[in-house]
């Protein structure tokens, strides 16, 4: 912060109402201010509740596209693989199967967009009707009802999202402590053997992934491993 | 005085389709580092170039072509500083570049935040208290609105937000200073 000695007068109560100035400096503007009805009025004229504009734009974080730049591998990259994957059968190097969970997949994206989760995010809206739960079971085919229902949370809502070409629903709740959870489920398909339990850390976030009864699921939250893996045994047992 | 003529790069620095494929491959530690936070940055870029362009289409545009764009001159970005603050100025200077391209002069007199799909679904009472703090925002100068959303959403410093708008740190100040001056007058007091 530049000396306040050098700023413009409403520069410097606006640097004072947003408390960047350093303490010494706002002390000394403080004791100005009241001794001086001017400044006290020019005070009042700048002195506007922000905190609604920021929890607004706030609001607005889910609702925000996935950058497809990140979605998708580009052109060249998937040149470039194929080229590498040619090279390494040439060698008669057995290249295992492809998995469905390549590193940089849905899992990464569903956890950095859950960091933009706050209590508030989940505790202003009031539930419209079923919180969405009839929706997206017509879409993944399946009654969900049951997950609006798990022991330990508080079920908000339920939306459709999507990667890439298919469908992604997600069930987001609010913890007892008041700590936004999210359930992430993909169909795969019934053919696809159930999985055990896979633990993670994303992006600060742990996270359990499992397949079972056709959908591949994905446990979000801010509690520790522990926390986590309970609740996800939580939602298998109401699958 | 005699020089030796050589060439201002030399071959393998010379930017060939070869080179730029390698480098799509291997990605410098750079470009990692933005991709990496690119999950986290987009939502806040995008809803930044919605504050701006106010259409949702065109912000999803934006915030997509700073990306791309933060990618494509990563050379130029300082490992290990801030992702957000490169990408938000990036974008800043195409919303630029886009409104004198189109000659397009954007003053007071916005679509109303409703018809922006600004308005954030909740509680009744919370989104009409909310729709007003962001109409009157929105009815601030493309200027004052800047400087609001970046040092009072994104919370960056008032220094940041004079880097990303190129202008001088004072400028951003007595912006903040008018905007907030306008606000009070149309919002009063609010508690």
């Amino acid at each position: 912060m530049s000396n306040v000695d050098h700023m413009a007068p409403d520069a410097r109560l606006v640097a004072f109402l947003d408390g960047a100035l350093p303490e010494d400096q706002a002390r000394a503007v403080q004791a100005e201010i009241a001794e001086d009805p001017a400044l006290q009025a020019r005070l009042s004229a700048l002195d506007v509740d922000l905190s609604g504009l920021r929890s607004d734009m706030d609001a607005l974080l889910p609702d925000a596209p996935l950058p497809a730049v990140l979605a998708r591998g580009s052109a060249v990259q998937l040149a470039a693989a194929a080229v590498m994957a040619l090279a390494l059968l040439l060698g008669g190097v057995l290249i295992g199967a492809r998995t469905a969970d390549r590193p940089g997949d849905w899992r990464d994206f569903a956890a950095a967009y859950h960091l933009l989760y706050r209590t508030e995010t989940l505790a202003s809206d009031e539930i419209a009707g079923d919180g969405g739960v009839a929706r997206v079971s017509d879409l993944l085919g399946r009654d969900l009802s049951a997950l609006a229902r798990i022991d330990g949370l508080d079920f908000r809502r339920a939306q459709i999202l999507g990667w890439e070409d298919q469908a992604l629903v997600q069930f987001a709740y609010l913890d007892a402590q008041g700590r936004p959870v999210a359930v992430c489920l993909m169909a795969v398909g019934d053919a696809r053997p159930a999985t055990g339990f896979e633990h993670a850390e994303r992006h600060g976030l742990s996270t359990v992934t499992f397949a079972d009864a056709g959908l591949r699921v994905l446990v979000i939250g801010a509690e520790g491993m522990g926390g986590i893996e309970a609740l996800a045994e939580g939602v298998a047992a109401q699958l | 005085m005699c020089r030796l003529d050589r060439p201002s790069a030399w071959p393998w620095t010379y930017n060939t389709r070869g080179t730029q494929i390698i480098r799509r491959i291997f990605p410098s530690r750079a470009e990692q580092e933005i991709r990496s936070a690119v999950p986290e940055v987009h939502p806040r870029l995008w809803r930044y170039a919605l504050s701006l362009t106010t259409d949702r289409a065109e912000a999803e545009d934006l915030a997509q072509e700073a990306v791309l764009q933060g990618l494509a001159k990563a050379a130029q970005f300082t490992s290990g500083t801030h992702v957000d603050r490169w990408l938000f100025r990036i974008l800043h200077r195409l919303w630029l570049n886009r409104l004198r391209a189109a000659k397009v002069r954007r003053g007071a007199g916005f679509v109303p935040v409703e018809e922006a799909g600004l308005t954030a679904p909740g509680d009744p009472e919370q989104t009409f208290f909310g729709t007003e703090v962001l109409s009157a925002v929105m009815d601030l100068s493309d200027a004052q609105r800047s400087a609001v959303m970046l040092v009072y959403v994104e919370g960056f410093a008032y220094v940041e937000a004079a880097e990303m708008l190129d202008v001088p740190i004072g400028t951003i100040m007595s912006r903040l200073a008018t905007a907030r001056a306008r606000l009070k007058e149309r919002l009063g007091d609010r508690e």
